[in-house]
């Protein structure tokens, strides 16, 4: 019991406490920069979902995400922006600047029932967003001009089809056909990618499937 | 006859760590040893001999953590002898390196020990500033009751409130301006979403959307605020003011408070 006690009191518990609390604090840095990183400057995310097609893909694309021209406010019409939504504020949403503060934005209020169109000014200091597949897509024309400040950051770069094992290129030619759109996709593996593609947008575009 | 136990140190050293002797040569406290192990890491004093040890890190702490008197008085045997994998004989001759002249290396240390410090300093800074706290200083008389108008003073935001976004009625909070991003504006949360209000001077009745609030100043005369431009996102909060802790006569709790008789909560 001694000597246990002894060999105890031999290890050396200061060298050893120095040292985890360095390694600790190394841990604490690596894990600060990396937030410093990703919330100022430089970002990926995983942006899903119907509203900005053909742009982003419906299963999922990893995109890059600019914080730091958005924090200086040079987002212009034409951006794709990622920002917080207005209705959920822990929700973050992709979508399309079509107009800055002072500008008169012309939209198609809903496009897949009528042909009616309003005009609106936008306020200072807040932007008009709208996603690239007005048939599916809850943006400004329902929730209102938004406040810059909800921008959180400017997407610039996109890595097309880097989600799920199904490689999925999507490239829609739209025609117009009276009010709805049609559009002809081609698939890269029409096995797989056929069912999820179907169920997710029927309704919204109706897709033909051509032999490749 | 130092010398010869030196040496004698040294070849058990040297087979202690070939043998992969974990308890060798600690705690024994003989004269020159360094007991209780090598610096830790991040700490190390410059020091030319250590410098030059690359490999010491790979082997066991213990073995490597018996150091050689720092005056090498048995250098020219242990430099002839020569087995450049020991620890210790790198050691030596690192030592004898050190006596050649100033380093390149070592002119640029100092600078480059300030300018990590600053880095470091500034990321957690940064990163306690987002997910802690911060402070923010007043200007206005819009929370005239609440915040003294004449002396800039200085409160702390809290920031554990944003994970969740669970703020309640009455909380005096810091959001980004809606009319211009780069301001931040201080006021009281009156409403939360899914409330209705009553608005006196419109005289109607209005009820928070989701995801928004209704933020007004203490003051009601001088406040611009939701009355002007509606209700506010709740993504654009900041954080939530705790205390005032600037001026020190001033130093308080800032607590909530609720005006009587608009709101209906759901």
């Amino acid at each position: 019991m001694s000597g246990f006690v002894r060999r105890l009191g031999g290890i050396p518990w200061r060298s050893i406490a120095g040292d985890a609390l360095s390694r600790v604090f190394l841990v604490a840095q690596a894990y600060c920069a990396v937030h410093v990183v990703d919330q100022h400057l430089c970002s990926l995310a995983i942006v899903r979902g119907p509203s900005m097609l053909p742009a982003m893909n419906l299963a999922g694309d990893v995109v890059a995400v600019d914080r730091v021209s958005a924090r200086l406010g040079r987002v212009a019409p034409g951006d794709v922006v990622l920002m917080i939504s207005p209705e959920d504020p822990r929700k973050s949403v992709a979508k399309r600047v079509v107009g800055m503060g002072g500008d008169s934005v012309t939209y198609l209020v809903d496009p897949g029932n009528s042909d009616a169109s309003k005009t609106v000014v936008v306020p200072q200091g807040h932007v008009w967003v709208q996603g690239d597949n007005v048939y599916a897509s809850r943006d400004s024309r329902q929730f209102g001009a938004v406040p810059y400040g909800l921008i959180t950051g400017k997407i610039f770069c996109r890595e097309a089809g880097a989600i799920s094992g199904a490689n999925i290129l999507l490239y829609a030619w739209p025609h117009k056909l009276g009010h709805k759109q049609l559009a002809i996709v081609k698939f890269a593996e029409k096995d797989k990618v056929a069912p999820l593609l179907c169920c997710c947008v029927h309704g919204y575009i109706d897709v033909k499937f051509c032999k490749l | 006859m130092r010398r010869q136990e030196g040496v004698g140190r040294r070849e058990a050293e040297r087979a202690a760590i070939s043998r992969g002797d974990a308890a060798w040569g600690q705690g024994r406290g003989d004269a020159g040893a360094v007991v209780g192990g090598r610096q830790p890491l991040g700490r190390e004093p410059f020091r030319a001999p250590r410098r030059h040890c690359a490999d010491a890190g790979d082997l066991d702490v213990h073995a490597a953590s018996v150091l050689p008197p720092p005056i090498p008085t048995a250098v020219p045997d242990q430099a002839h002898q020569g087995v450049p994998r020991s620890p210790a004989g790198l050691r030596v001759v690192g030592a004898q390196a050190a006596h050649r002249g100033p380093d390149p290396f070592r002119t640029w240390q100092e600078p480059w020990l300030l300018v990590k410090g600053c880095i470091t300093g500034s990321v957690l800074g940064i990163t306690v500033a987002d997910w802690v706290a911060s402070v923010v200083t007043m200007d206005g008389a819009s929370m005239h009751p609440t915040f003294d108008p004449q002396q800039a003073e200085r409160a702390l935001v809290e920031k554990r409130c944003l994970y969740r976004y669970d703020f309640s009625r009455g909380d005096v909070v810091v959001f980004r301006s809606p009319r211009d991003h780069r301001e931040l504006m201080v006021k009281s949360l009156i409403v939360l979403p899914g409330d209705w209000i009553q608005i006196p001077e419109k005289q109607e009745i209005r009820q928070i959307p989701e995801g928004h609030c209704w933020v007004e100043g203490d003051n009601a005369a001088l406040s611009f605020d939701s009355r002007s431009y509606g209700p506010v996102p709740m993504g654009l909060l900041r954080g939530r003011v705790t205390h005032i802790i600037w001026p020190p006569q001033r130093i308080d709790r800032v607590d909530r408070k609720m005006p009587e008789g608009r709101i209906m909560a759901l």
